[in-house]
């Protein structure tokens, strides 16, 4: 279990964060680059000091400001995955992976022996003695992770790990990446920018925006209630912010925002409240449309961008007030002639339309 | 071509041609001068052999001294910032700007028998100059620079991640150093040990005046060249074609071989 | 500066300068290191005297500096502490005219002034242990010092062994006498053996001296001579007969050394 508080000042940015993560569960960090994760990953892996606060690692203080104590990133049971791997060029696969067990002055044979166990479980035993250069991407992230992961390290920290590799590979390594952490006992930091990896890993997303915690939370819960338009965007989701304005009796109320008002469920209460809209509950019309959708705005097409793997989804962006998102098949596409410049009416209804604050 | 192209290439040309003859032609001078016969009967002549035989041992240990002494100092250089450190590096590279009998006139005050540190020496029975010791800390001194310079640069260009992974893994600040920036910077490391023997072995100004000139104690192979020069010119020539071939021989040894600079950046250029 | 500015300034920066007025007489004299004061000053009094005159020295080893003249180094005068350095360029012809004593000089001991090695007769030069430093038997003065110790070893009061018992104790053969001076007044040796002209006035504030008896001190005979090659040879031959005449004799005898006629 790791508890974690900490702030840093470095380049221009103020990181202040304080998350926990459980042992054995993985919390995936996303944000904008510049926004401090990496510093943040650096910090808990003790390569560099916070400027004050508190690291606390299954029980084991690894940093307090106050008391003084700051344990040099040797001294932590950590693992870390840097973006490029940083496989010791000068050795061979075989010892880059048994370097953490020699450092720790464990004998030759005892080395061999857990190394050779280790390769034949990622499936690296053939490569052993080849240097990280005359490997693949996927093979290299393989020989990295295993190479932390052999020292049974309490914190194992993954910073973009499937970054560096080509699409293809990317999704073959996903899973099997995603099985390997599913089943380790350390608790689990992994970076990301790239909201299906995201999803895919993370018991738990925390948002770091300009250096703060914005949201964090399961994947559903930043799907459904995102809390900044940074989460909004990062899931795919459109979000209004307003105010409650008119309650009907019909259970319904209108939420003006700076871009127009939308209807949605009665929150019950007034003030402020946030509203997240799903891009697949929007349906997209060449004329006004008849019917009971509550929620009537109409725009031009700015973007049209076919999801993948295969673009059987697309998400089509609105220049309308509010801008929209909306997701629809490829066939509504077709069947309906959408292109860029088209002028079209986007409805929803309010009963999915849930405020919170 | 343009004229301006053909007047560039014709300048470079004179260029190398000047810089190639300038080093070049002396050392033809030499070999001309000297059939091989009778080098290899100077090479019997005892005091050839001590001075070669002082020359050797005192720029290997020479050589030792200041990779020993050097290395952490290079360390220190390139991975850390302090206050006065830019003192430091110039206080290092002075025995490369020094005149070489300026710096023996330093060593005798320092370490002469009056010296400033030379008196507590003595007091401990201790007496540097006119040793042996005296010509290995003469041709130390100057030759240091060229070790640490090179040394430090090859530390500084390992990259940080590599050592921040290493630091991941468990590996003290000693075993990261020994394990992974050694290794690393390994052949700028053994190019400045080569440099720096190279410049110890033709060591003479500091030489002759800290540790003197004596036939099998201080006399080195360039003292011996020097004093050869006055009564015996063919002799002198002789050592010279011996110190010019000795020289060459370690330069291109140390370029040829898989362990040295040139083979190690190989590969790990191909390593990238 | 434009481009032609700066073309015209080259060429006027590598066009020769213009010569100097005819009467000139620059003169190079090649002399031993021991002569360094002496003909430092011989040297601004015949300036004084003769109009145009300028000299310009060369002081080092009599054997290097014979090395230099034969191998061509442009020299007017040479003026050496022994003979054989002379004798050697005679033999190839490099001499305009006979070479000629000038002065004679002395051997003296000298030691430290605090005496470290306690030297205090010249039997202990004998005694173990002791840091001597000769000039290297190629050097005029390290050969005479040779000889005087194997003069002294033929005495009975040092013993036949004497040479060689003080031969062990060089530490160091420097190659010119003045190196020989610099080991002893830094206090390094604990003695030396060097002409008497080398105990200048600075020198003698420094270090103590050993007189060597006659019997046992070689006298060394300094020659010189215009050389062969000289462009300047009037203003050499000058020199020569400044040095000749008594006034010059008196300074040689000002800066130790000993006249020309015995």
């Amino acid at each position: 279990m790791l508890t974690a508080t900490l702030a840093k000042r470095i380049g221009g940015v103020a990181l202040a964060a304080t998350f926990e993560v459980e042992a054995g569960s993985t919390l995936v960090l996303v944000g904008e680059s510049g926004a401090g994760k990496t510093t943040l990953l650096r910090c808990l892996a003790g390569l560099v000091s916070p400027d004050e606060g508190r690291i606390v690692l299954d029980g084991r203080v690894w940093f307090d400001g106050t008391a003084g104590v700051s344990l040099p990133a040797w001294r932590r049971e950590v693992g870390y995955l840097a973006q490029d791997y940083a496989l010791f060029p000068h050795l061979s696969v075989q010892a880059n992976v048994g370097f953490g067990l020699r450092a720790q002055g464990l004998d030759r044979r005892s080395v061999r022996s857990r190394v050779d166990a280790t390769l034949e479980r990622v499936g690296l035993s053939d490569l052993a003695s080849r240097r990280p250069d005359q490997l693949s991407g996927g093979q290299q992230q393989r020989a990295a992770l295993a190479r932390a992961l052999v020292l049974e390290p309490r914190l194992l920290l993954l910073d973009e790990p499937l970054s560096a590799l080509d699409l293809q590979t990317r999704r073959a390594v996903r899973g099997e990446l995603r099985r390997t952490l599913a089943g380790l006992p350390c608790a689990t930091v992994y970076v990301t920018h790239n909201p299906v990896e995201a999803i895919v890993f993370g018991a738990r997303i925390a948002v770091l925006e300009a250096g703060r915690i914005s949201q964090v939370g399961a994947p559903d819960e930043l799907l459904r209630r995102p809390r900044s338009p940074y989460v909004a965007e990062f899931m795919g989701v459109n979000l209004f912010r307003g105010t409650v304005a008119e309650r009907d009796a019909s259970g319904l109320a209108r939420v003006r925002t700076p871009f127009g008002s939308v209807v949605a469920v009665d929150p019950g209460e007034p003030g402020d409240v946030l509203v997240a809209l799903n891009p697949r509950e929007v349906t997209l019309h060449l004329a006004p449309p008849a019917g009971s959708a509550q929620n009537v705005f109409s725009g031009r097409i700015v973007e049209l961008v076919a999801e993948p793997p295969f673009g059987e989804r697309v998400r089509v962006a609105l220049d309308s007030t509010p801008p929209l998102v909306a997701e629809v098949t490829r066939h509504a596409v077709e069947s309906l002639g959408l292109r860029e410049g088209l002028e079209v009416h986007a409805a929803f209804k309010a009963t999915g339309l849930v405020p919170y604050r | 071509m343009t004229w301006r192209v053909l007047l560039a290439r014709l300048a470079t040309a004179l260029a190398i041609t000047l810089c190639l003859g300038l080093i070049g032609l002396p050392l033809v001078a030499l070999l001309l001068r000297v059939p091989a016969a009778t080098l290899l009967v100077r090479l019997a002549d005892p005091l050839v052999l001590a001075a070669i035989r002082l020359s050797l041992v005192t720029s290997l240990a020479a050589a030792g001294l200041i990779v020993l002494l050097g290395t952490p100092v290079a360390w220190l250089l390139a991975t850390r910032d302090f206050r006065g450190k830019r003192v430091m590096e110039a206080v290092i590279d002075l025995p490369m700007v020094l005149p070489p009998t300026a710096a023996g006139v330093g060593l005798l005050l320092a370490f002469g028998r009056t010296g400033l540190a030379g008196r507590a020496l003595a007091s401990l029975g201790i007496s540097l100059p006119f040793s042996t010791a005296a010509v290995v800390m003469a041709e130390a001194f100057v030759a240091l620079p060229f070790f640490v310079g090179a040394a430090a640069a090859g530390f500084r260009e390992v990259e940080p991640r590599y050592l921040d992974a290493a630091a991941t893994l468990r590996a003290s600040p000693g075993t990261t150093f020994f394990r992974v920036m050694l290794p690393l910077a390994l052949p700028s490391v053994i190019a400045g040990a080569t440099m720096s023997w190279a410049r110890a072995l033709g060591e003479f100004g500091a030489t002759i005046t800290f540790a003197g000139n004596l036939p099998g104690v201080t006399q080195t192979m360039p003292l011996a060249v020097y004093i050869a020069l006055e009564t015996d010119l063919d002799a002198a020539v002789a050592l010279s074609v011996l110190l010019v071939v000795l020289s060459l021989t370690v330069l291109v040894a140390v370029r040829a071989l898989p362990l040295g600079p040139a083979g190690l950046r190989r590969a790990h250029r191909d390593a990238r | 500066m434009g481009r032609r500015q700066f073309a015209l300034l080259g060429l006027a920066l590598l066009s020769p300068p213009r010569t100097a007025p005819a009467q000139a007489e620059p003169i190079a004299i090649f002399a031993a290191a021991s002569l360094k004061d002496a003909f430092t000053e011989a040297g601004a009094v015949v300036a004084q005297r003769r109009p145009g005159f300028e000299v310009r020295f060369n002081f080092a080893g009599s054997q290097q500096l014979a090395l230099q003249i034969d191998q061509g180094a442009e020299a007017d005068l040479f003026a050496a502490a022994d003979d054989r350095s002379m004798r050697t360029l005679g033999e190839k012809g490099l001499l305009a005219d006979p070479a000629v004593i000038f002065a004679r000089n002395r051997l003296v001991v000298i030691v430290p002034a605090a005496n470290p090695g306690r030297v205090d007769r010249l039997s202990d030069l004998a005694k173990t242990g002791l840091k001597l430093v000769l000039a290297a038997a190629a050097v005029p003065v390290g050969r005479y010092s040779r000889e005087a110790l194997d003069r002294m070893a033929g005495a009975d009061e040092f013993g036949p062994d004497f040479a060689a018992r003080v031969l062990r104790n060089v530490v160091s053969q420097e190659d010119n006498v003045k190196a020989v001076v610099a080991k002893v007044q830094l206090g390094e040796a604990d003695a030396g053996i060097v002409y008497v002209s080398d105990v200048t006035a600075p020198v003698r504030r420094v270090v103590r001296q050993l007189a060597i008896p006659d019997p046992y001190n070689p006298i060394a005979t300094y020659p010189v001579a215009v050389l062969a090659r000289s462009t300047h040879k009037p203003a050499a031959r000058a020199f020569v007969d400044f040095l000749l005449s008594a006034e010059g004799q008196q300074l040689l005898e000002r800066h130790g050394l000993l006249p020309a006629a015995p």
